[in-house]
């Protein structure tokens, strides 16, 4: 259809939104609320355009033949600056102190609208309510209301991304707050700490509970010998933060830095997905042969996890007992590593590089107490090298120490959504028939790709697997579960790559740059199937025996928790 | 010789005693029924709905002779017990304006220009009686309806002009036909009982006072569009228009005018479902999330509800007193409807008054009425004996109109050219003492803590103006303070999400479109300060006042001489008791 923008004529496809048509042609319109896989809610209004003479949300309303588009109006300016003026007047501004004054949208905004005066009364330091602005119980995220806008799309996310409704709103007018039901500390809720919340926060009320001055310090001891271990999709977005482009592979980059801030060994975290798979793989024959429940699910993301211990424990024994590859890899450096280096492992300290904001709590899981010391994501991480003067760009390409930082292309593509599925089916393909198949067809695409649907013939016996990725759609699948041998779900929206963690903004364009550069970096590999790195095969010829031995179950799997109704989990935080 | 005495027993009279009036009068008449059965007289007393007047309750009228009793104490039932045995009037409880009494209830003013259709049995019948509904023309509309088709219904509907009572004024024809087209197997119908304006009670009272005659405007409804199932939803404070509403459901649905195949022409059934009391809540889209049982917040149209409305399904959203004029509709006829009206709006307007006015209640007159017939006429002027300055009419999100446009038409168009709105009807009358902004601020305040906070202009929009319009009240303000209300109203304005926050600004509009000198005095003339009744008599203003504007004598109230006052605000300062104010 056609329409105008801005006086000249432009031709679109019937279905778009003004806003979807205006980014097209680059126009770029500042939002708030809007996210792009959700129904629009038009309710910061800052995306107003004129249409037809009227004021409109331009995320809500859809292209219409002949429309008159402008979007670079005095009543459009206006409407804007009004609203960026009244938001600021509302939100403590911190903005030289802030962690993310540099991804604040608000911040972004105000600069581009030139927003010099506000000439409402401040009302940042007049709380509204009685409650406390600030929760900092979980590892995982802090919320600082003095600083919220009220965007919603958090909650947004929460209930319709994720459908954990660990968030809601709650209040009238000025008192309005995004909130966990009776105003419990979020370590008492259902959240499973994916950071979509997080990531999509448009200014600094959500955020990561920061590690860095926790790392820093052990980096100053001396009496510690610290490692790094480098989740595969930070290799793929950490450039982002450095003014790469998206997608960028700088693994070896990321390695120079590291070692620059003083790490001692700089490891990476694909070892641990390639003995994921190792153990995942044969627990999912063993489960085929019928020892064990089928379908049998992934347990590499903790917010996955986490949601089934939350409102599917009665499916606990579905998912895979193998610990996910942060844990796994935790695990076999604290003994391993230390017992080949002749420390003990309390000298040893590990920081994990992680895409993830859940990966904080999963290190601080009972289970694993011991496992992993810290964990840094992909923005901690950038912060960090540039507090440090760190020009990334610029840095000489490194290589990972041995044996931990060998990797296959398996352990790559963990980082993206369908990975882990594929990794342990070629593995499992390997095992039964000795033949090397990388990929494997998807069948059934759900309209968003979201909910993916395949089989796979190996020895006569059909394999069905599915890929899901957000919570929401991984609920769809509990309604039949019958149909399915093996699911992988990952939280967050393309896998790791778009993790909670991950550098701001993340959106789906960037998510399939990063996936496309994992799945590159797969090609690139000499070794592509996990049980085929010859340093896992080390690693079971010197230390645990063979998959699935009674050592490989002491270190490498798990137990899980039933946490619904489980007041007394939730009072302990764990 | 048989007198029947209806007492008004809905939430207005109840909460000035009129049940324990009742019961009085049941325990008097018990204890003297020898009296009585020796004279020959036989007494019934009903309980009925709204009568009207509520400023003068608890009311009660005698018939067969309808003699209207008014303010009624418990103490004055022995004389109406008396006044019934000597077959006499009771001269001291009779309606009185302007030193003159009134006996019938007709001919009381507030009465006679009233004209009554959709309250015609409000304070007539017993709202739960079926039988008293059925002799009152209940039922006549359904019938009449159900002999047409259910396009024919809706075509009728069309010809009579309705429009949504609710405030925004979509004619309900055009509604009800969207419904119609609507392609679902499942389609709602609602009634938005959720009245929350300040001053209006009008839904209230007709949920109270003739709950059959709402039903029955539904289950027209319901054969017109096609929907099955239908809901009330009523807020929670409103427990006696609820009980009463939930009853009359039973009550018809015990006797088959709900449920399945009703006349055989039509299956419809009707829930109840109370919200909490936020006055979002009646925005249908925010109405359609409560009832889902989600918080009641409005989301952006279009689609409209009837293209998605409960549980995604089409759904159509009518006020209560829409669903009434429907039965009225279908019972006199769509052009009998339309003649009350005027071109553009059929049917009568509701309106509860308030404010100071000699008699305030719920009144009905055609569409079209001269303002000022409702004010002096039907509510006697002001009860302060001061001259009325203006009304606010159609709560928080109408607007003002000032004595000069008295003259005005009450309908939806005429309303609308001055920038106020007939809204739900709540009106409000102001003398030439009352603060225009302290209406202004007291509505903001209102509205700022009723904002769903969703959408920014409305949220942190309506908390900015009302801190300008509060420092313009405080003297605080200058000319540009006045520019940016102007510019923030406007914003708010144009760019809220719903209803509530796009009528928020319509007050302060209209207040500065009639009454600008009001917002000048504050912002460039001199405070007036004022000694109040909390004056002991310490003499410390009148001995600091610099050029002796203060009198009085010692322990006794002071006042300020304004002529001589040069407004520094000493006395302000040194007062320990609290006792000067300033304006």
């Amino acid at each position: 259809m056609k329409v105008k923008i801005n006086g000249q004529e432009y031709e679109f496809d019937n279905g778009l939104t003004v806003l979807e048509a205006c980014r097209k042609i680059g126009i770029k319109i500042p939002t708030f609320c809007y996210h792009e896989l959700l129904e629009p809610r038009a309710v910061c209004r800052l995306c107003v355009v004129e249409v037809d003479g009227k004021l409109r949300t331009s995320c809500s309303t859809k292209l219409k033949e002949g429309m008159n588009i402008v979007t670079n109006s005095e009543k459009v300016f206006d409407a804007r600056r009004t609203n960026l003026q009244l938001l600021i007047a509302d939100h403590k501004q911190e903005c030289l102190s802030c962690n993310k004054s540099t991804d604040c949208k608000l911040f972004e905004y105000a600069n581009e609208y030139e927003i010099e005066e506000i000439p409402f009364e401040i009302l940042s330091n007049e709380n509204p309510t009685e409650k406390q602005d600030v929760d900092d119980s979980s590892y995982a995220f802090i919320r600082d209301l003095s600083k919220c806008i009220k965007c919603g799309k958090c909650v947004q996310v929460c209930s319709e991304l994720q459908t954990v409704n660990a968030l809601t709103y709650a209040g009238r007018g000025r008192s309005v707050r995004p909130s966990t039901a009776y105003e419990v500390p979020i370590n008492q809720t259902e959240c499973v700490f994916c950071g979509q919340c997080v990531i999509n926060c448009p200014t600094c009320a959500l955020e990561e509970k920061s590690e860095t001055d926790e790392v820093v310090s052990i980096l100053n001891d001396k009496d510690y010998i610290v490692a790094a271990q480098i989740a595969p999709s930070v290799r793929v977005s950490i450039g982002e933060e450095f003014g790469l482009p998206a997608g960028e592979i700088s693994t070896g980059k990321l390695i120079t830095a590291l070692r620059m801030l003083g790490f001692d060994y700089v490891f990476d975290t694909q070892f641990g997905a390639d003995l994921t798979i190792v153990e995942e793989a044969n627990e999912l024959i063993k489960r085929l042969e019928g020892n064990g429940k089928l379908p049998m699910f992934t347990s590499c993301c903790p917010a996955w996890v986490k949601f089934v211990e939350e409102f599917y424990p009665e499916h606990i024994e579905n998912l895979s007992s193998c610990k996910s590859p942060q844990q796994m890899f935790g695990a076999v450096f604290k003994t391993y590593f230390a017992k080949k280096i002749g420390k003990h492992p309390e000298q040893l300290k590990l920081v994990s590089i992680m895409p993830c904001i859940a990966k904080k709590e999963e290190a601080r899981r009972y289970e694993f107490i011991e496992d992993v010391d810290f964990v840094l994501t992909t923005r901690e991480l950038a912060r960090l090298l540039k507090s440090y003067g760190i020009d990334f760009a610029k840095l000489k390409e490194g290589s990972f120490d041995s044996p931990l930082g060998e990797s296959s292309g398996a352990g790559t593509i963990f980082g993206l959504t369908g990975g882990v599925c594929q990794a342990a089916l070629r593995t499992v393909n390997h095992l039964l028939t000795n033949q090397e198949k990388l990929e494997f067809e998807f069948s059934n695409v759900s309209e968003d790709g979201f909910l993916r649907e395949g089989s796979v013939e190996i020895n006569g016996r059909t394999i069905r697997f599915a890929v899901v990725q957000t919570l929401g759609k991984a609920r769809k699948i509990f309604d039949n579960l019958d149909k399915y041998d093996f699911i992988e779900v990952m939280a967050c929206p393309g896998g790791c790559v778009g993790g909670g963690g991950q550098p701001i903004p993340t959106n789906m364009e960037i998510v399939q740059k990063r996936i496309k550069a994992l799945r590159k970096n797969d090609e690139m590999k000499s070794v592509r199937l996990s049980h085929l790195n010859p340093s896992i095969n080390k690693l079971y010829e010197e230390f645990l025996e063979k998959p699935l031995s009674e050592k490989a179950h002491k270190l490498l799997h798990t137990t899980y928790l039933n946490r619904k109704n489980n007041r007394l989990s939730k009072d302990f935080g764990i | 010789m048989k007198y029947t005495l209806r007492i008004c027993g809905a939430t207005a009279c109840r909460a000035s005693d009129s049940l324990a009036v009742m019961d009085k009068l049941k325990q008097l008449i018990e204890e003297r029924k020898q009296e009585f059965s020796d004279k020959g007289i036989d007494v019934e007393i009903k309980e009925v709905g709204c009568i009207g007047l509520c400023g003068k309750g608890p009311l009660m009228v005698v018939e067969p002779c309808s003699i209207l009793y008014t303010n009624l104490k418990v103490k004055d039932v022995e004389t109406i017990v008396d006044s019934l045995l000597n077959h006499r009037v009771a001269e001291n409880l009779l309606y009185k304006r302007d030193n003159q009494s009134f006996e019938k209830i007709n001919d009381v003013p507030y009465y006679k220009y009233q004209d009554r259709f959709l309250l015609r049995r409000c304070g007539v019948i017993e709202p739960l009686s079926l039988r008293e509904y059925i002799e009152n023309d209940g039922f006549k509309g359904l019938k009449r309806a159900l002999e047409l088709n259910p396009e024919e219904v809706i075509n009728e509907l069309l010809k009579s002009k309705l429009r949504g009572r609710g405030g925004a004024g979509f004619p309900t024809g055009l509604k009800w036909k969207f419904l119609r087209q609507a392609q679902s197997d499942v389609k709602f119908l609602v009634c938005n009982a959720d009245e929350g304006d300040p001053g209006a009670f009008m839904d209230r009272s007709l949920l109270e006072s003739d709950p059959f005659a709402v039903i029955e405007g539904m289950l027209i409804g319901a054969y017109a569009t096609g929907a099955k199932k239908g809901f009330i939803y009523v807020r929670e404070e409103y427990p006696l228009a609820s009980q009463r509403i939930k009853q009359a459901i039973k009550i018809l649905r015990e006797n088959g005018y709900l449920g399945e195949n009703i006349f055989n022409k039509v299956s419809f059934d009707i829930k109840v479902v109370e919200g909490a009391g936020a006055f979002v809540c009646g925005e249908e889209t925010a109405l359609i999330k409560s009832i889902e049982g989600k918080r009641g917040q409005p989301r952006v149209r279009p689609p409209y509800p009837a293209e998605r409305g409960i549980l995604g399904k089409p759904t159509n959203i009518n006020n209560v007193k829409t669903y009434a004029s429907v039965t009225l509709i279908f019972e006199k006829g769509a052009e009998f409807f339309a003649n009350l009206g005027t071109e553009n709006s059929g049917g009568t307007v509701v309106l509860c008054l308030s404010g100071d006015l000699e008699d305030t209640g719920i009144i009905e007159v055609k569409m079209g009425t001269p303002l000022k017939t409702v004010l002096y006429d039907i509510a006697g002027g002001s009860r302060s004996k001061k001259e009325l300055k203006a009304v606010q009419i159609g709560g928080p999100l109408g607007g003002l109109v000032p004595k000069e446009l008295f003259d005005i038409a009450l309908d939806y168009d005429s309303l609308k050219e001055i920038g106020s709105m007939l809204g739900s009807g709540g009106l409000i009358a102001l003398n030439q003492d009352d603060s225009i902004l302290k209406l202004v601020s007291f509505f903001l305040d209102f509205l700022r803590l009723e904002s769903c906070g969703q959408c920014t202009p409305c949220r942190e929009g309506v908390v900015q103006l009302k801190k300008i319009i509060d420092r313009i009240i405080n003297h605080n303000a200058n000319y540009e303070d006045l520019d940016l209300l102007n510019k923030l109203s406007d914003y708010v304005k144009n760019n809220s999400l719903c209803g509530l926050g796009q009528g928020t600004p319509n007050v302060i509009e209209s207040s500065l479109r009639f009454f600008i000198n009001e917002y000048e005095q504050k912002i460039s003339g001199p405070v007036i300060y004022t000694i109040t009744d909390a004056c002991i008599g310490c003499h410390v203003c009148a001995m600091n006042c610099p050029v002796q504007a203060i009198e009085g004598q010692p322990k006794e109230k002071h006042f300020i001489d304004q002529s001589k006052c040069i407004h520094c605000g000493k006395c302000f300062e040194v007062c320990k008791f609290n006792a000067i104010t300033k304006d």
